[in-house]
């Protein structure tokens, strides 16, 4: 009996102190100086699909983080700005935003308002993880610049590959928006078919928010291409690939990442059915850890993410890989830590996937040559990381 | 050659048709309110989204589209007109038009808060005919179909019936055709409807190729702007001309001139018409004494 009571007030004395401990931690957590996170997004505009789930994405890690205590004790907070897909918009919000001293500026996503920012970030030293995709981002020589993907000198080669070995094609269209995502992929298409002895007889620019296609696909038809090379953003990707099966246009499509991500798929339904592009995320991926983020992002925000909304939830982790490595708060040494690390998804989980960061602000986390298929998206082929 | 010029011909009709009904909405208000409607691109995407919302309620298309014309025309013509038109009009065209600037700002804002920013997919036709060289897709073939329907329909309504001729008698002069007895407030009432219903039938033709977001207005109400001074303002027949041949030129100008530029063609039309023809191609020259 007196046994007993012992155990039993052993029991609820343990309790009590883990309730206390509790308790005090998730104070000591509040009363810890919070990480300022600045989230520039284009969250109106043409771009504001692809900025709102970066958002979602990043918000998303940031609840994530701090329902596990934050970062060294701290908990996060983000300030949201519109850079409302204008890169004039964009350097005033970074402005804006730097002159709150955030720990880190994490967006926004299109290469354009990014270049522009880019000087800033680098004149106040503090890292600027973004989403861009342009070659060019990575080529200036700034140190606080990361991107969150792989960049298009890594994605357009594998379907250069594919178009070559797979298709084997001979005469290709290329469709691209004029504006730097697409003057980056359209420079390094043109000289990875030249190489691989692709003859391009259709080279189509358009306008970033293009609502109509017909000219476009009118030339490309007149072409006799074997497939068609697409680079455009999400929305004109649905409108350009409607608009072929309106026309009754049967080629190949392949192009970049944006071709077989959530929003394409969505917006153009069963006509998106064949497109293949290369990516390093793909929220299609059948590793548990993105099936787990898949799963909890649309139980959040009732929409299905797509690879724009992973690479924000990983700027975020990325943030943390960073600052755990230096063991202290320290904005303007973040970048330098990040640089040449290689991180682990058994240690930092919302990393996904394997990641390595370049000095430059490249990543490699190797990548997915997908296929899409009835608004999903299929791997044809695995390409491990190269480090 | 020829086959692909006959194509760009039929494409290019085919937009043209639909800012041709878009374009006459802006001539009929000018002509019942004597103002420059800067919401008239947004008035096309509304009915686009009421469209949507009746189908993902689970209404067929047919009645969706139908529903949707009965809330345009509650929201976009008798609202508009009740809450916004007369109200201002009566400080005259100018602030009225800046108005009209607001309600797009507004309606935009609305759209994106009630909708997201994303765009929606819209249901349209797909395939087509093969005629020789020629590729006939149905969803221009019923755009213009459509759209040809509806421009004679109202063009009969207007000519031919007592109500139409009213609507003409008070464009042309409302206080003449008050003295003649017609009822003024009523006609200008109809016009804002018939807008209302025809912004819907754009809405319904540019979606499938256009997808549905919160923003499209902008571009369709620039082009069909454009559309309706290059063919005359005060005309439905210019509109309908001015329409057409926009879309025709947007689609030659896109294939034989520079990509970079072709987002200037409406406005470059605009310009030449507005030197060299001021009053649009079917236009009437209009003089005002100050």
């Amino acid at each position: 009996m007196r046994r007993n009571a012992v155990k039993l007030a052993t029991v609820a004395g343990a309790l009590m102190i883990a309730a206390v401990a509790a308790v005090a931690a998730r104070h000591a957590i509040a009363a810890a100086s919070p990480i300022k996170i600045a989230i520039p997004a284009e969250l109106s505009g043409s771009g504001a699909s692809v900025g709102t789930l970066w958002r979602d994405g990043v918000e998303l890690a940031i609840s994530d983080l701090n329902a596990k205590g934050g970062i060294l004790g701290h908990p996060l907070v983000g300030t949201v700005y519109d850079t409302q897909t204008n890169p004039s918009v964009s350097r005033a919000v970074i402005l804006k935003a730097l002159d709150g001293h955030p720990y880190a500026v994490l967006g926004p996503v299109y290469s354009g308002s990014i270049q522009v920012d880019e000087p800033l970030t680098q004149k106040a030293r503090i890292a600027e993880i973004m989403g861009g995709e342009a070659a060019n981002l990575t080529t200036m020589g700034d140190p606080y610049i990361f991107r969150t993907s792989l960049g298009q000198a890594q994605t357009v080669p594998p379907v250069v590959d594919y178009l070559v070995k797979d298709l084997h094609a001979k005469r290709v269209g290329m469709i691209w928006v004029n504006d730097d995502y697409g003057k980056g992929g359209h420079s390094i298409f043109l000289a990875d078919a030249k190489k691989a002895g692709l003859k391009v007889v259709a080279d189509i620019s358009s306008e970033a928010g293009q609502v109509s296609f017909a000219p476009d696909l009118l030339k490309l038809r007149a072409a006799h291409v074997d497939a068609v090379f697409v680079y455009l953003h999400e929305e004109e990707n649905a409108r350009l690939l409607k608009g072929m099966r309106q026309m009754g246009l049967k080629v190949p499509v392949v192009g970049g990442t944006t071709l077989i991500d959530a929003q394409t798929m969505k917006l153009a339904g069963s006509d998106a059915n064949g497109v293949v592009s290369f990516s390093g995320l793909a929220s299609g991926s059948p590793l548990p850890a993105v099936q787990d983020f898949v799963r909890r992002f649309e139980a959040r925000f009732h929409v299905h993410p797509d690879h724009n909304a992973l690479k924000g939830y990983m700027a975020v982790w990325m943030v943390k890989a960073g600052t755990e490595k230096m063991g202290k708060l320290d904005a303007h040494g973040l970048a330098a830590a990040l640089h040449g690390m290689t991180i682990d998804p058994k240690t930092q989980p919302g990393i996904l996937l394997p990641m390595h960061i370049f000095p430059n602000g490249d990543i490699d986390n190797g990548g997915f040559l997908i296929v899409t298929k009835n608004n999903a998206q299929h791997v044809i082929r695995v390409v491990p990381p190269a480090m | 050659m020829a086959a692909l010029i006959a194509q760009l011909l039929i494409s290019g009709l085919a937009t043209g048709a639909v800012y041709a009904l878009v374009a006459i909405g802006f001539s009929l208000l000018w002509q019942g309110a004597q103002t420059v409607n800067f919401a008239q691109g947004d008035f096309v995407t509304l009915p686009a989204f009421l469209i949507l919302a009746g189908t993902a309620l689970g209404l067929p298309f047919w009645a969706a589209l139908l529903a949707a014309m009965v809330l345009a025309a509650a929201i976009l013509g008798l609202l508009f007109k009740r809450i916004l038109v007369d109200p201002m009009l009566r400080h005259g065209a100018m602030p009225l038009t800046i108005a009209t600037m607001a309600l797009s700002i507004f309606l935009e804002n609305a759209m994106k808060n009630a909708a997201s920013a994303e765009a929606y997919p819209f249901p349209g036709l797909n395939g087509g005919i093969t005629l020789g060289p020629l590729f006939l897709d149905w969803q221009s073939i019923m755009v213009l179909g459509v759209a040809v329907v509806a421009v004679v329909a109202l063009t009969l309504f207007l000519s031919r019936t007592r109500t139409g001729r009213a609507i003409q008698a008070t464009a042309q002069n409302p206080a003449v055709a008050r003295l003649l007895g017609i009822d003024v407030g009523r006609m200008v009432l109809i016009t804002f409807l018939i807008n209302a219903v025809l912004v819907t039938i754009a809405a319904a033709l540019i979606s499938p190729i256009y997808l549905v977001k919160f923003d499209n207005g902008a571009q369709i109400g620039l082009s069909a702007f454009c559309a309706a001074i290059v063919g005359g303002f005060n005309q439905v027949r210019g509109a309908v001309a001015g329409g057409l041949l926009l879309g025709v030129t947007e689609m030659f100008a896109a294939t034989y001139g520079p990509d970079q530029y072709r987002a200037a063609v409406p406005m470059v039309l605009l310009i030449v018409f507005i030197l060299f023809r001021p009053q649009g191609i079917l236009g009437r020259a209009e003089e005002r004494r100050v």
